[in-house]
């Protein structure tokens, strides 16, 4: 099937079927079909379809698509939707009420993006926070956070790592050297560390030694005398 | 945007009488003539429920079907069809009568399906037959007791081979073969030529009958 001339096209053979050909057309086509087994074959294949998809079933609707369909009816008209809200304004508003609200359009998004600035210009100008010294449990020496400090094995004051040692703590970065001098709280020795490391203070509340690395030594302080200290019964 | 009584009101298929007052919710609101679409317009803009309930006992049907063809499954139909529907009541009032109500309803449906289906990879459909035998010529059954026999399995393969066709060539083939709308109507549904609905719809026959006809194996 080539030309029109020779074989009709099956564009035209399907349009003849339907009879949508004008009249010269279709006696062309019909006179060309009656001599010509293979478009006559090609026809009948054509109708078949056709008429096969005429015969599908007409099928019946789900007995509550109706039902369905009035709820969401219902629930559409308490809630129109953005667009047919616009859609509307345009349409009732005042004569160039398109442009009004393009207009508004335009002005909302300035606004946002404005709005936008403006968070990040007053977050970008807040006062930055005092620079932490390290992490520190802020948290009183009850029973409960002794229970979790030893969970996680480290406790950080003042920048320093603490491991539990004894009933006192021992800085991580002392590793295990030993202390190479050791005084207790109260002695000038004492003293002098803790006004000039006063967060010695905190741990030796607790009432255990404390060892840490003291410029190039190791060190250790104890409770005052006054004050329990379990490792010296 | 008026509620609607479509629950409440006649289904499909029964007689709508020529005469105002005939609803059967008894609200003694209009039943409107068959070339009613502009008053059944007018209707939903002024907030009569029974407007949209009448161009639901309507159409129902068609659009389930129509859903039902382009969709090929049950339960994407009936979501289709409440869609279409929910777009027909936001838009009804907006209907200026340039074509029929029916056209229009058929524009809204389409429009709707091919957003939904187009974006859908089309399934991949078996047109064997029930017992596995591979796909043969079309039966005719007018022919005789063995094509009839032949055309047990027909409307199952036709719709598998239906739903196996580009989008574009199953609605037009749908909407002539199985809606039964003349080529002028269909093009007016496409916002087409009326020579693309020729061509589409015998490319879609075409098709059809190659996949009917082909050997699966």
């Amino acid at each position: 099937m080539t030309t029109h001339a020779a074989h009709p096209t099956d564009e035209l053979l399907s349009a003849h079927l339907d009879g949508e050909l004008r009249e010269r057309e279709a006696r062309r086509v019909a006179d060309h079909v009656a001599v010509c087994p293979s478009c006559r074959a090609d026809l009948d294949a054509l109708g078949r379809v056709a008429r096969a998809l005429g015969r599908l079933e007409r099928a019946t609707p789900p007995p509550l698509l109706a039902e369905l369909v009035e709820r969401r009816v219902a629930l559409d008209g308490r809630r129109p939707g953005l667009l047919d809200r616009l859609e509307s304004q345009m349409r009732s508003g005042p004569v160039g009420s398109p442009l009004v609200v393009s207009f508004a359009i335009v002005l909302t998004l300035a606004v946002v993006v404005y709005v936008f600035h403006l968070g990040v210009a007053t977050v970008e100008q807040r006062p930055a926070p005092p620079p932490r010294e390290g992490t520190t449990f802020e948290v009183a020496p009850t029973e409960a956070a002794r229970e979790l400090i030893d969970a996680v094995g480290v406790r950080t004051v003042a920048g320093r790592d603490f491991r539990r040692a004894g009933n006192g703590w021992r800085e991580v970065a002392a590793g295990d050297r030993p202390a190479e001098a050791a005084s207790a709280a109260d002695s000038p020795e004492g003293r002098a560390l803790l006004a000039r490391e006063p967060w010695l203070t905190e741990l030796l509340a607790e009432g255990g030694a404390v060892t840490f690395v003291d410029g190039e030594r190791v060190v250790e302080v104890r409770p005052a005398a006054d004050e329990p200290d379990s490792r010296t019964p | 945007m008026p509620a609607s009584a479509i629950t409440t009101t006649a289904r499909e298929g029964e007689a709508a009488g020529p005469t105002r007052g005939a609803g059967p919710s008894g609200s003694g609101t209009a039943a409107w003539g068959e070339e009613s679409g502009l008053e059944l317009a007018a209707a939903h803009r002024r907030g009569d429920p029974e407007a949209f309930a009448e161009v639901y006992r309507r159409h129902e049907t068609t659009v389930y079907n129509l859903a039902l063809r382009m969709a090929a499954d049950p339960d994407e139909a009936a979501d289709l069809t409440q869609e279409v529907f929910l777009r027909i009541h936001r838009h009804l009032g907006k209907f200026k009568g340039r074509s029929t109500l029916k056209t229009w309803i058929f524009r809204v449906a389409l429009n709707h399906c091919r957003s939904r289906l187009g974006r859908k990879p089309r399934p991949a459909i078996s047109l064997t037959g029930a017992e596995g035998e591979p796909a043969r010529e079309l039966p005719d059954p007018t022919r005789g007791p063995e094509e009839r026999a032949m055309a047990r399995d027909e409307g199952r393969r036709l719709e598998a081979a239906l739903a196996a066709l580009p989008l574009v060539f199953r609605e037009a083939v749908v909407l002539r073969d199985v809606q039964g709308l003349a080529y002028e109507q269909i093009a007016e549904v496409l916002g087409v030529r009326i020579g693309t609905v020729r061509s589409r719809i015998a490319r879609g026959r075409d098709r059809l009958r190659t996949l009917l006809t082909e050997d699966p194996s």
